[in-house]
């Protein structure tokens, strides 16, 4: 005897009654045919339960696209209720108890004070869900090769209205590392651009404060949450909150999801989720999160499509002490590329070489130019540069040494990166911002400033402090000099002097075969002399092909035009100090 | 049932019935803007009588029993106005192309496990018992026996091994038979 079909799946599936059960283990103990036809079946329901589980509908956005569907349809059916007439609600004893329970819970409320706010979360199964479907959306796509567009709106309500739009372009390559993204102003012009052609090759560039590339080997990302950013200092100036964070934080596309969830996970944040209709018609999911950062009553705003779960915007809104700003991003375009569209999107570093120009010969200047009353900005202008370019020179910068450039309440503090190099090690400057200091040493930087090196000739370094005096002399030109202030020309004949003495030093041991033709005079401007010295120093890797009572002759013209009041009035010829004023 | 009691009984029973729910009605109607629809339209049903006081026991057996009615009344529709739901032709590629490819390559080389060849009695028997259900459970939803739902298993397994194992030409005579 054998068992059918049926009986065996009964007794696999644990149907049968203990009786029937043991008789059927016994018999299948004894039978093979019944025993590996048992095998097969379960083989069967093992492969059929497995290909079920690989089907693909409904999807993981199914649930939750039907969960809104369904509420819709709810929603709609008590519409048509409420219209084909009142019910009687008194007659049911559910609503009277229900009203008697709310008037408990009144007057509870009234007695009892009211506990400390806490932190509170709406809808949380959809804020969940919406946020983690949104999380994978991004993680998903930014795996691949993607393209980014957003606009980024900084609007300044309080005190002042002013608004600036903005569009940021992102390319992405996460598996090459390779990364661009282009910062425009409204009108088309670049505001800031920062690329990464692979690990340890990054470049920034920002044309508003110089025209130099800044190269970097790869930074580590501080924070990827633009909310550490933002303090009640740098609310007037969302516009470079925007700029450090996109230069500090993992180079990547930029995802909305994270934010939205280190906002939630805030002590006393208050968050609310709604479904709302966007401006193109589409179906949105709208994240609000309210709390406090430092001090300031700071609102999350993030909305996601409703189908894809895709972020489309956020904004951040500030309010504190009377000033009201919001920086709004908008995801225009989210796309995945072919990785050579990052390639075609990826610039070419090219570092600026400046040949060095006589700035009299390239532009006479006027005689009365001294004479000619000079614009506040102009001054303005002129000081910052000085002071930039001087906490630069005094912390070595200018030497190839690497420096600590930080953001003081203060100002901005341009520390010896080694620590043994630079004159004036803890420099700050007051009147020039980051942007200024940063600007200047993109420019030092990108003029390709010789290293120090002990082993080499002293010529050599002779050289690199004559290189330094040039690009002085480039950044200074006589339509500048003319017209600084008396401040900022000490601060120059400072960094020229340190300098005069950089080249001195280095050559005061070094005498090599005496120079046949007479030293030519310079025209009298220090710039003249500068680009002698150079001249002179650039060929002298190689020993005897300069000479250096030459070169000491035209130093001596160096300091010549401000050989002045100034220093007299200092009574020293060290460098001053920068105080803030 | 006041409006908020019912919502969430609504919206529970959705959560963990929906997805099965919408996967049976897929089956039967080969057609995922129709078994949506369908689905959606059991929850409904099953909110208003809810809201007019009606006491359900069994949610999840009486929203199974909206979508077979609602499957069965459109099929009836259809069938009197001579057309054809349409057919949703990447369903046997869902089956085709597993999201696991290591799991199921033993199963990937035996050919597509759809429930295409199996009755449409079958059918329900072997999605309700994918759900855990027991064989007495299975045959109250469906009104048949206990027995009945043993065979009717039983059947519905050794059509799909035939199937599995490349004997096509029976499965295929089998469906036209029917």
């Amino acid at each position: 005897m054998h068992y059918s079909d049926p009986e065996l799946l009964a007794y696999l599936d644990g149907e049968l009654s203990w009786w029937r059960r043991i008789r059927v283990r016994r018999h299948l103990q004894l039978c093979w045919k019944c025993r590996s036809r048992a095998h097969a079946q379960e083989q069967q329901i093992l492969r059929l339960t497995r290909s079920l589980e690989a089907w693909e509908y409904p999807g993981a956005f199914w649930r939750l696209d039907q969960q809104l569907e369904l509420g819709r349809r709810l929603r709609r059916f008590e519409k048509l209720n409420e219209l084909q007439g009142p019910q009687p609600i008194l007659r049911r004893r559910s609503t009277i108890l229900a009203a008697a329970f709310t008037g408990v819970v009144v007057l509870a409320f009234l007695i009892i004070p009211a506990p400390p706010p806490r932190s509170s979360q709406a809808n949380p199964v959809l804020t969940a869900e919406a946020l983690a479907g949104a999380r994978n959306f991004e993680r998903k796509l930014y795996q691949q090769a993607v393209e980014q567009t957003l606009a980024v709106q900084v609007e300044h309500v309080k005190p002042v209205r002013k608004a600036t739009v903005s569009q940021v372009q992102i390319w992405s390559d996460a598996a090459s590392g390779r990364f661009v993204s282009r910062w425009t102003a409204q009108d088309g012009s670049l505001k800031e651009a920062l690329w990464r052609h692979g690990a340890g090759q990054e470049y920034l560039l920002r044309p508003l404060v110089s025209r130099s590339v800044t190269q970097r080997t790869e930074h580590h990302p501080s924070s990827d949450h633009i909310t550490d950013f933002l303090t009640p200092e740098t609310f007037d100036d969302l516009e470079s909150v925007f700029m450090r964070w996109m230069e500090s934080r993992s180079w990547a596309p930029v995802s909305f999801a994270p934010e939205a969830a280190e906002w939630m996970s805030g002590e006393g944040a208050i968050s609310r989720a709604e479904f709302i209709g966007g401006q193109d018609g589409s179906r949105q999911i709208r994240i609000r999160v309210e709390r406090l950062l430092n001090g300031a009553r700071a609102t999350l705003t993030v909305d996601f499509d409703r189908t894809t779960l895709q972020p489309r915007r956020m904004s951040i809104w500030l309010e504190s002490g009377g000033r009201v700003a919001e920086l709004q991003m908008i995801a225009k375009v989210i796309r995945s590329v072919r990785p050579y569209e990052v390639d075609a999107a990826l610039p070419t570093p090219e570092i600026r070489k400046v040949p060095y120009a006589n700035p009299i010969e390239a532009a006479p200047e006027p005689a009365e130019a001294a004479g000619v009353p000079v614009s506040i900005a102009s001054v303005n202008l002129a000081e910052r540069t000085t002071e930039a370019q001087f906490v630069l020179h005094a912390a070595g910068a200018c030497l190839g040494e690497p420096v600590l450039v930080e953001d003081t309440p203060g100002g901005v503090r341009v520390r010896s990166g080694n620590g043994r190099s630079g004159r004036w090690p803890g420099a700050i400057t007051s009147s020039a911002d980051l942007a200024d200091v940063l600007g200047a040493l993109a420019d030092i930087r990108g003029a390709e400033v010789l290293p120090q090196n002990p082993r080499i000739p002293p010529a050599a370094n002779a050289l690199v402090h004559a290189r330094a005096l040039e690009l002085l002399a480039q950044r200074f030109p006589r339509t500048i000099t003319s017209v600084l202030p008396e401040r900022s020309r000490h601060l120059l004949e400072s960094m020229l002097q340190s300098h005069i003495e950089g080249v001195r030093s280095a050559l005061g041991n070094y005498d090599p075969a005496p120079e046949s033709s007479p030293a030519e005079a310079p025209s009298g401007d220090w710039r003249d002399a500068t680009a002698l010295v150079y001249e002179e120093l650039s060929n002298t890797v190689e020993p005897g092909a300069v000479s250096s009572e030459r070169v000491r002759a035209l130093l001596q013209f160096l300091p010549e035009e401000f050989a002045s009041e100034s220093r007299k009035a200092a009574g020293h010829a060290e460098i001053p100090q920068v105080r803030k004023r | 049932m006041e409006r908020a009691r019912a919502e969430r009984l609504v919206e529970e029973v959705f959560a963990c019935w929906g997805p099965f729910l919408v996967r049976y009605a897929l089956q039967m109607t080969r057609s995922p803007e129709a078994s949506d629809d369908i689905v959606q339209e059991a929850f409904l049903a099953l909110y208003r009588d809810l809201r007019s006081g009606k006491t359900i026991r069994d949610p999840r057996s009486w929203t199974f029993g909206a979508v077979r009615n609602q499957i069965r009344k459109r099929a009836r529709i259809l069938g009197r106005h001579g057309e054809d739901l349409t057919p949703f032709e990447d369903l046997d590629r869902f089956a085709a192309e597993p999201r696991w490819p290591d799991v199921l390559a033993e199963t990937a080389d035996e050919g597509d496990l759809t429930l295409s060849v199996l009755t449409e009695r079958e059918k329900e028997v072997v999605l309700l018992r994918l759900q855990s259900f027991k064989y007495r459970e299975i045959a109250k939803q469906l009104g048949n026996s206990e027995k009945s739902v043993a065979t009717l298993l039983a059947r519905a397994l050794k059509k799909l091994r035939r199937l599995g194992s490349g004997d096509h030409t029976g499965a295929i005579a089998e469906k036209h038979v029917r």
